[in-house]
């Protein structure tokens, strides 16, 4: 079973699926695993050491694309698709948009793991409650919730209205996130600022090249999972239709 | 704990929580694939 055929549909009257995984699908997994892999090189041993954080600030190298994933694309995503649901009522969208919010709680999660480690050496403590730190926690619980109500739902377009009333809601806490560094006092790095980012060239290029590969990972782990979504609704459709018979 | 230690604990609480979820799409991918078995075989009976 693929999971990004179509050929399940129509399982009842062609009941042999097309077992074949596409190629693209296969060269787009092994390239970002390539590409994080030099992304981690990139991050451990060829960019230079930060000269008053020392070491531990590589971990910002992952710890800022995870934040990227999850409130660029991931979340982003799933407001977009909580509209085009309301709009169209295609249960696609309700299938993109779960993919995208659980992609999302794991790149949060790494973000909200990762930060504190980089804090502890540098604050001095693992956790304050800054603004950027609880407004990003707050974010992580709402699409947790999000995830356990879908879970408490049967499939169907009751459950995908309420997920995308949800999605579009949780969404206003992505500009605040962002926002949190400049409406309130903290103490988290701001990394761009009016005069323009204020790091070395090499570091610079790591980041951008780390943001590049986060997208990457992120499309092709949206199109595995959107895949699983739509496989697993089919199947459920094409079980209910074998017992009704 | 010095700075390495911290940057190995970051890095390994990244590879675990990464390692976790494509761990968890592996299974669901077989749970896929035994359920559209299981639905063939039914409908190879049927049939």
């Amino acid at each position: 079973m693929s999971v990004g055929s179509s050929e399940m549909q129509t399982l009842p009257s062609n009941p042999e699926p097309d077992r074949g995984r596409p190629l693209w699908l296969d060269i787009l997994g092994i390239a970002t695993v390539i590409l994080v892999l030099v992304d981690l090189f990139g991050a451990l041993l060829w960019v230079p050491r930060e000269v008053q954080m020392g070491d531990v600030q590589r971990i910002f190298y992952f710890h800022m694309p995870s934040a990227w994933l999850a409130l660029g694309p991931a979340f982003t995503v799933v407001f977009i698709c909580g509209i085009l649901y309301l709009w169209k009522k295609e249960l696609l969208y309700d299938r993109i948009a779960v993919a995208s919010a659980e992609i999302g709680v794991v790149f949060t999660t790494i973000t909200l793991v990762t930060g504190p480690l980089w804090a502890k050496p540098i604050w001095g403590a693992y956790w304050t409650w800054d603004p950027r730190l609880t407004t990003t926690l707050v974010l992580w619980f709402i699409y947790v919730a999000y995830l356990m109500v879908r879970s408490s739902f049967p499939e169907g377009h009751r459950r995908a209205r309420l997920l995308a009333v949800v999605g579009i809601v949780g969404w206003v806490d992505v500009p605040i996130v962002f926002m949190s560094i400049r409406w309130w006092r903290t103490i988290h790095p701001t990394l761009v600022s009016a005069q323009g980012m204020d790091m070395d060239p090499s570091m610079q290029a790591m980041l951008v090249f780390s943001l590049g590969v986060f997208t990457m990972l992120y499309v092709y782990l949206m199109v595995v999972r959107v895949g699983q979504e739509t496989v697993a609704s089919r199947l459920g459709r094409i079980s209910q239709q074998i017992h009704i018979r | 704990m010095g700075d390495i230690g911290f940057l190995a604990l970051g890095y390994g609480f990244i590879w675990l929580i990464l390692g976790s979820y494509l761990f968890t799409l592996a299974r669901r991918q077989s749970a896929l694939r035994r359920e559209a078995d299981r639905l063939e075989e039914e409908l190879s009976r049927k049939a």
